[in-house]
């Protein structure tokens, strides 16, 4: 009878401490701030970028003085903000020893590699708009390539015998080996569009850009060694030339 | 026993309910690919990745305008006499109308002499591209000229040096046309080419050939037969043509600045449209001593090898393609002329290429073979001049509400076609040339102010320069 009359007060009681944490947990949960989640994607090169990921907020890079400036401000507290994160995250030796290599310049690139995969990506799915439109998630004005495609693309004039039949078929890739303060070291003409016409007012005006703005430093070893392919077609290209 | 586990029941159920909340909470709040990040950063910083990576970009669309061009007057070196400035004036003007034969300048008007400093800057401010300036000087009978480009956007400079006698000034005018042209357009061969064409005349026909720009007329032919069909030899040193005589047709051929002309052929009937296969092997022509006209292989001598064209209604006008594999022509075998295609060599059937009007004559290849231009009758039974692409079919129209415009004839460089029209509101043909777009044509001769002549037919442009 004992027992009994104790497990009923103990199930009250239990009862009563389920409620009153129930209550306490509800309150707590509510005065503190929603949690967020943090989801983090980078893409290499070769991997198609997953789009079931949040689209990024990134903001252009700034212009190298700028951002050589601003880099010897944060680059030493940014280093240091960023190593106890990843090692609270991780708790891990080897992940602190990959959060080291975090610390700037070297997480930036990433996000280069990211920009020129998905222009290369880009441009494997054929894509014809006039304009370049960067992928979800990228940012779609003030990119260093959005300003060369202007650039380039109002200097592109071609000479009006060739508004017709003949001109509709041309194409012509070009590559632009840039020096760091945007000034154009070298110009090649990949493939000839097959009219000397065609391809003379696609040099000349590429060559009347005097300068395509100074190139954002981790992009700058890329635009001098490798440089950028550039395909121009007076009305609308027809075909593919890839040809790296 | 009862007790303990009530003690353990009351010390352990609420924990065990935290717990296993806290153990959610824990696995929403930790980042789930950290494993993967960093990975990523890691293949990321990697300089071998960043360095295969090649960004490409596509550009579409150009602004299809003519370059801004300030030609300042020609200047004449020392003291120059008046026939001197004359020669200095008439060179200027042939070389700014040869400039508006070919098209693709805008002129930007320059007067009065300025140092090279200041009217590159004024030029600029006016809008122009590139700045032209020429030199003369006499020297007994002899020019030497030198031209001097400024391209104003890239700052290229480019000086270049001509000689010619005074009576070559025409000759020294199309090179400096040409120096011109190329320098902010690109490379273009006409200015130093020769056409050829048939003018009628109240007496009969010859002959004539002119510079590229209708001047400079010569007749190479002489006797009373009527000539009609003219075309170069591949190497431009003879022409071939139809005589019409008395006792019938015949094909010859004549050096160009001889007088002397040897028969081809001379079969009865028809003979005409002599065109000869580019690797000079061989001739094509319209012959009709069988019966209906048709298109003959003969060798360069005329000797007959064989009939090419099926004999299916008039086949006639051939015209073969520069790699000499295939031949355009007219054919009345579907009821009406139209134009076909067909392999040289073996029994090729031929392909149509038109469907629309019901007359469509004159075929000609251009120089790389992609276009067939002719002559088409509208619905409204107006000639122009026509462009067909032989991968698509697709017919474009050169010229279109100017008149009755017939036998197109490409230049080398593919870009222009010489034609005849009869346009605003006279009636005897002249020469005229155009783009392929037919944006821009231009009137080369006007036999109208001739009373002699009754006008110029069937232009063709011979390959090289003399």
């Amino acid at each position: 009878m004992n027992l009994k009359k104790a497990l009923i007060a103990s199930f009250l009681l239990h009862g009563l401490l389920l409620v009153l944490s129930s209550g306490i947990g509800w309150a707590w949960s509510k005065s503190r701030a929603p949690l967020k989640t943090i989801e983090t994607h980078l893409v290499i090169k070769d991997k198609s970028r997953n789009k079931e990921l949040l689209p990024r907020k990134e903001k252009a890079p700034p212009p190298p003085e700028q951002e050589k400036k601003r880099e010897k401000d944060q680059i030493a507290p940014m280093a240091k903000a960023e190593e106890p994160v990843v090692k609270k995250d991780t708790k891990d030796v080897k992940d602190a020893s990959i959060a080291s290599k975090r610390s700037l310049p070297k997480t930036a690139p990433s996000k280069y590699v990211n920009k020129l995969a998905s222009l290369s990506e880009m441009y494997a799915k054929e894509i014809t708009e006039e304009k370049i439109t960067v992928p979800e998630g990228e940012v779609e004005d003030d990119s260093y390539f959005d300003r060369i495609h202007t650039l380039i693309k109002e200097s592109f004039v071609v000479p009006k015998h060739l508004d017709g039949p003949r001109g509709a078929q041309l194409q012509a890739v070009i590559r632009l080996f840039l020096a760091s303060d945007g000034s154009l070291n070298k110009l090649t003409l990949e493939t000839p569009s097959g009219d000397e016409h065609f391809d003379k007012a696609v040099i000349d005006g590429t060559k009347r850009v005097s300068n395509f703005g100074a190139v954002p430093v981790l992009l700058q070893d890329v635009m001098r060694e490798r440089g950028l392919v550039v395909e121009l077609c007076p009305v609308k290209c027809q075909k593919s030339s890839k040809g790296e | 026993m009862n007790k303990i586990a009530l003690l353990l029941f009351w010390l352990c159920g609420p924990q065990a309910i935290a717990g296993i909340t806290y153990q959610k909470n824990k696995a929403q709040d930790k980042p789930t690919i950290v494993e993967e990040t960093a990975s990523s950063i890691d293949k990321a910083t990697n300089t071998g990745d960043i360095n295969k990576v090649t960004a490409r970009l596509r550009i579409e669309g150009a602004s299809f305008r003519p370059f801004n061009l300030c030609l300042a007057d020609s200047e004449v070196e020392g003291s120059a006499t008046q026939l001197q400035r004359k020669t200095a004036q008439d060179i200027h003007q042939i070389i700014e109308r040869d400039l508006k034969i070919v098209h693709g300048f805008n002129f930007v008007t320059h007067q009065g002499p300025k140092s090279s400093g200041d009217l590159f800057a004024l030029m600029k401010q006016k809008g122009a591209e590139g700045v032209t300036t020429i030199r003369l000087k006499f020297r007994n009978d002899l020019i030497d000229a030198t031209i001097d480009h400024k391209n104003l956007i890239s700052g290229k400079r480019s000086i270049k040096s001509f000689g010619a006698s005074v009576s070559g000034q025409r000759r020294l005018s199309h090179l400096l046309a040409q120096s011109i042209y190329e320098e902010y357009i690109g490379p273009e061969s006409i200015f130093l080419l020769q056409i050829a064409a048939v003018r009628r005349d109240p007496s009969g026909s010859q002959i004539v050939l002119f510079d590229f720009d209708g001047f400079n007329e010569t007749v190479i032919t002489q006797g009373p037969w009527q000539k009609t069909s003219p075309i170069f030899s591949p190497e431009g040193k003879s022409i071939i043509y139809t005589v019409i005589t008395s006792q019938g047709h015949g094909i010859v051929e004549q050096d160009i600045g001889s007088k002397h002309m040897q028969f081809r052929t001379r079969k009865p009937g028809l003979n005409l449209d002599a065109r000869v296969i580019p690797d000079n092997s061989g001739m094509l022509m319209t012959l009709s001593f069988e019966g209906n006209p048709n298109i003959y292989r003969a060798t360069r001598t005329g000797t007959i090898l064989g009939k090419v064209s099926q004999g299916l209604g008039m086949n006639l006008s051939p015209s073969v393609s520069p790699d000499g594999k295939q031949m355009a022509f007219v054919s009345t075998r579907a009821g009406t002329p139209q134009i076909y295609v067909q392999l040289l060599g073996g029994n090729s059937p031929a392909t149509r290429l038109t469907h629309q009007g019901k007359y469509n004559q004159t075929p000609q290849f251009s120089p790389d073979g992609r276009y067939v231009a002719f002559t088409g009758r509208d619905e409204r039974n107006v000639f122009d001049i026509f462009l067909l692409e032989l991968t698509s079919h697709r017919v474009s129209r050169i010229t279109e509400n100017q008149g009755r415009n017939q036998e197109p004839f490409f230049t080398p460089s593919g870009r222009f076609v010489y034609f005849t029209s009869e346009r605003e509101g006279k009636s005897k043909p002249d020469l005229f040339i155009a783009t392929l777009n037919g944006d821009h044509q231009f009137r080369l001769t006007d036999a109208s102010a001739r009373s002699t002549t009754l006008g110029y037919i069937s232009p063709v442009v011979r390959p090289k320069a003399f």
